[in-house]
């Protein structure tokens, strides 16, 4: 008697060729996602010279116009080219997160290392202070510094910096006192080297590649909270192009049939998004593959 | 009756660069009867006995028969294959506290065949489990009950396990290395137990282990499996006396206390020594005897085709050389 | 006996810290207008007129003569009995502005929570129990949904459901109950989107680990009906992920209705939030952070009070005292 067996496949198979596919599906998507952020970051310094038109000039004989020769994502509300400004808009809706994913990266490895480094009260400080930042949903602490500071970008991200901080914290914290633990660190430190050269040359390249990926998911995160903000007004101030305002401002248009400048913008965010997901975990995977090995 | 008949079962697994996880197994065992399944780490022991449950790995190949009780199981799917496992045949595997699901009270674990197989009442399968539960040997039946894994030790953990196969009254018990993961005295007091069972209710037992002289000490007739194959069976007390094959006499050598013949006092202890020698690995597909690399009595026919697997009475043995090695010329 | 004393001790830990962490970041709170640029009393009357009496007013209102702790305790004081100050732009007391909206935000935030747990585990688990284009398909669906964020998903939803197909209100909160539900539909979704991408990747991912186990493979060994061994084994373990999530996702929402209520036109105390900043208003831009934070910390002791129970190794305790 002859069969092949279709019953419900055993897991250990499953993982494995999971794995395997996922692996290559992984390296191939990963690299498409890795390239895509190239060209977004490209547009985003070569706006001047990519974009058609000026993204301020207003005409209002092209409010929004469909799209067309002229005008190839149309024109919003005010008349402006939705393309020009979708390019421009790139600066600064990647500019903002930047600054936020560089501030709270090295602070959080700063304060993770100098935790895991000295241990005691030290280590309870970091971490109680980190439990209470945590507490804040880093939109909230945003909101907070508008309120306090006024509008613009630079209060919410100096506030959003601080609320990513402990998700760096933590997990450098972590990752510092497990390698700090292993016998080769014991070994430069019996061998008088300083405390912080040991930490410096050693510790942080092994850390390195996990921090750059909770980085690197941080950065879609903080777009996001970014462009939120951007979208109720209290971050990128009209008439700037920026991705979240300029949905705010061409939202009213679609009661009028006019989607394309409100829904190019958001299209823009969620792809730059699953871009920056697809590599944070792409690198995330790597990691963990290389720690399998 | 036989509760289980294996006949030229061959499992493949996807991919063709393997050699088979078995190949050609043929094995039986009778009502009331102890067949013992001993051989290396990766043999193949586990493979042949859960094939009884119709538990293959995922998208591999089966060829041959599996009869439980009469019921052919290669090729059994959905409800037939569900009926088969719930009342002919029960598995006791290795590790228990991997077996038991963590999050569940022991009693939810017990009674859970009967309940959705049976469905019996809450009642009507609580009497029974704690009716099964006194019957392996655990006090306070209904306190068990209400505990979770994680607050027994292994070896009440393997009784709750053997409970729970003999709650659907099984004619087949699987035990693979149900001993294995416990301590020395422990081993003794779980074997014990489910010789007990098994002769009061009159199962066959399929019972694999490293362990080839506590296989010999409690078993009616032993096969013995390398790379995928049985080399040798025999009657447990022939198979300790007069082994064949040369695997099996390398085992034997490595474990020389003899058991007590009528299997009362059970020997925990001797556990199987490795012959020297790496076992054959899955990509391994000699022409050959796949024992040749590491057998002493080796020739060049050895290295050019695989012995068959010969009976003569109550004996099997798949060796170039078996006749030889008992002087019986040839 | 000492089983009821662990619960109580573990009980009582939890809360000890809950309230040290809650006077701490209220604390944080409160001093935010000692940090904001210029005196408290300007930049809590900027943009209205500065006279004489309205600064006294102001600097009794927050016992501004007094020393820093003084102006916190009294401050406390007040919230804990409801006095959370006055309206600068409405010129009502606080605490009646936001119980008149919370009702709404409450509504939406467990509307968005059914919407996604029910559909969070749907998906995750039918992503793991069905391998393949399936699982594929699902994943690909959530990964693009966790990036989507809410005001994003208002525009694709606007756009289909309200102003293409006409199904949906766009703008209000509705009256009685079915009415309510019927305009908070589009935006508990928006609000839901990107959460249930997330818990559908995580129930994923917890049902395979569980489905790999041996537990399970023996329930199978056993005849257990395949639904009754997902039920039962796989997605019952699975729980302790999914709650966690579940709770940080809930706990993490209630600043999200800042986006969807403005964007929806709805009245509850995310859009009250965005009008107080816009209209420089920091008694209720205060107390709404303080809602957020409290209602975050109550939701995560929820979560952590509620897992020695999914998994009863968890517990300090012995689990004979559990139900
Ligand atoms: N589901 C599976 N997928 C792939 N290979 C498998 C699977 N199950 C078993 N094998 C392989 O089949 C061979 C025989 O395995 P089996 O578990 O039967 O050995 P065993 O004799 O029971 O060994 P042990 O004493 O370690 O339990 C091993 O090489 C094992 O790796
Ligand atoms: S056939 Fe040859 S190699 Fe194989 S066991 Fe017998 S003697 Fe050894
Ligand atoms: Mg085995």
């Amino acid at each position: 008697m002859t069969a092949v067996n279709t019953a419900a496949p055993e897991l250990v198979r499953r993982r494995l060729g999971g794995r395997l596919r996922g692996a290559a599906a992984g390296g191939w998507l990963y690299l498409v996602a890795a390239g895509l952020l190239a060209i977004v970051v490209l547009v985003a310094v070569l706006a001047d010279v990519v974009a058609p038109a000026d993204p301020l000039a207003v005409s209002l004989s092209d409010t929004l116009a469909p799209a067309g020769p002229d005008h190839l994502l149309g024109g919003d509300q005010s008349g402006r080219d939705t393309l020009s400004r979708l390019l421009h808009g790139a600066r600064s809706s990647l500019l903002g997160p930047l600054a936020v994913v560089v501030a709270s990266t090295a602070t959080g490895i700063l304060l993770g290392v100098w935790a895991a480094w000295r241990g005691g009260l030290v280590d309870w400080l970091v971490s109680r202070s980190m439990e209470l930042v945590f507490a804040f949903p880093g939109l909230l602490l945003a909101i907070l510094a508008v309120a306090l500071v006024g509008p613009g970008l630079t209060a919410p991200v100096i506030a959003m910096a601080i609320a990513y901080t402990p998700y760096i914290a933590r997990l450098v914290r972590a990752a510092a006192s497990q390698e700090a633990a292993k016998p080769y660190i014991a070994a430069y430190r019996v061998q008088g080297f300083s405390g912080l050269a040991v930490n410096a040359r050693h510790l942080l390249p092994n850390i390195f590649p996990v921090v750059l990926a909770q980085t690197t998911l941080n950065f879609g995160y903080a777009l996001m909270d970014l462009a939120a903000l951007s979208y109720l007004g209290f971050g990128v101030q009209p008439p700037s192009p920026d991705w979240g305002t300029m949905i705010k401002e061409n939202q009213a248009a679609m009661l009028e049939g006019a989607f394309l400048p409100s829904v190019a913008p958001g299209v823009c965010i969620v792809v730059v998004v699953v871009a920056f997901t697809i590599v944070g975990e792409g690198i995330a995977d790597r990691v963990a593959r290389r720690e399998a090995a | 009756m036989n509760v289980l008949e294996v006949d030229g079962l061959t499992v493949v697994l996807p991919g063709g660069s393997h050699r088979p996880l078995v190949d050609g197994i043929a094995l039986r065992i009778g009502a009331g009867e102890v067949v013992g399944l001993v051989g290396e780490s990766g043999s193949g022991k586990s493979v042949t006995a859960r094939s009884a449950l119709g538990l293959f790995p995922a998208r591999s190949r089966v060829t041959g028969s599996v009869r439980v009780a009469g019921t052919e199981v290669v090729g059994l799917a959905g409800e037939a294959l569900r009926r088969l496992r719930a009342e002919q045949a029960a598995m006791i595997f290795q590790d228990p506290r991997a077996s038991i699901n963590p999050l569940r009270r022991v009693g939810d674990f017990l009674t859970e065949a009967v309940r959705t197989n049976r469905g019996w009442a809450r009642a009507r399968s609580r009497d029974r489990v704690v009716e099964l539960l006194g019957e392996v040997g655990i006090a306070d039946p209904g306190a068990a009950m209400r505990r979770y894994p994680h607050q027994f030790s292994g070896g009440m953990l393997q009784r709750v396990m053997i409970a729970a196969a003999l709650a659907v009254d099984p004619m087949l018990l699987l035990a693979d290395e149900p001993t294995t993961a416990l301590d020395v005295s422990t081993q003794a007091e779980i074997v014990a137990i489910l010789l007990r069972l098994q002769a009061e209710r009159g199962m066959g037992m399929l019972f694999v282990t490293h362990d080839l002289e506590l296989a010999a000490s409690i078993c009616h007739r032993i096969a013995v499996m390398y790379a995928g194959r049985i080399v040798e069976e025999q009657p447990a007390d022939r198979l300790f006396r007069a082994p064949r094959h040369p695997y099996t006499q390398g085992l034997l050598a490595a474990t020389p206390t003899l058991p007590s013949a009528t299997g009362g006092a059970v020997q925990a202890s001797g556990r199987l020594v490795p012959i020297s020698g790496r076992p054959l690995s899955l990509t391994d597909t000699p022409p050959g005897c796949a024992f040749a690399p590491r057998c002493p009595r080796a020739i060049a026919l050895c290295t050019a085709t695989a012995p068959d697997l010969h009976s003569s009475g109550a004996e099997r043995v798949a060796c170039h050389r078996a006749d030889e090695s008992v002087g019986a010329g040839g | 006996m000492s089983a009821v004393a662990g619960v109580s001790r573990f009980v009582a830990g939890r809360l000890v810290s809950l309230v040290l962490t809650l006077l701490a970041t209220s604390f944080l709170v409160f001093s935010a207008i000692h940090v904001a640029p210029g005196d408290p009393e300007s930049f809590l009357l900027r943009g209205r007129g500065v006279s004489p009496e309205a600064l006294a007013a102001v600097r009794t209102q927050y016992h501004l003569d007094e020393p820093l702790p003084v102006q916190y305790w009294r401050w406390l004081s007040g919230v804990l009995t409801g006095d959370f100050g006055r309206s600068l732009q409405f010129r009502q007391d606080v605490g009646g502005l936001l119980a008149a909206r919370l009702p709404t935000t409450l509504w939406l935030v467990g509307y968005a929570t059914v919407l996604i747990v029910v559909a969070g585990v749907l998906f995750g688990a039918l992503a793991a129990l069905r391998p393949g284009p399936v699982d594929t398909t699902i994943m690909v669906g959530s990964t693009v949904a966790a990036a989507t964020p809410s005001f994003v998903a208002v525009i694709g939803l606007s756009a289909v459901f309200a102003v293409t197909l006409d199904l949906f209100p766009t703008f209000g909160n509705g009256e009685g109950f079915a009415d309510r539900l019927w305009h908070l539909t589009l935006p508990a979704v928006a609000l839901a989107l990107s959460t249930v991408g997330l818990l559908a990747r995580v129930t994923r991912s917890a049902m395979l680990a569980e489905l790999g186990r041996e537990h399970v493979e023996v329930a199978r060994a056993r005849g257990i009906p395949p639904g009754t061994v997902v039920r039962r084994h796989v997605l019952r373990n699975a729980l302790g992920p999914i709650t966690v999530l579940t709770g940080l996702i809930v706990a993490g929402m209630f600043v999200l209705t800042a986006i969807v209520e403005t964007a929806f036109g709805l009245s509850g105390l995310g859009s009250l939030l965005v009008q107080a900043v816009t209209a420089k208003d920091f008694p209720v831009v205060q107390a709404i952070s303080l809602l957020v934070v409290v209602a975050f910390m109550v939701i995560n002791l929820l979560v952590d009070l509620v897992h020695p129970l999914i998994d009863p190794r968890m517990g300090r305790h012995d689990s004979r005292v559990l139900p």
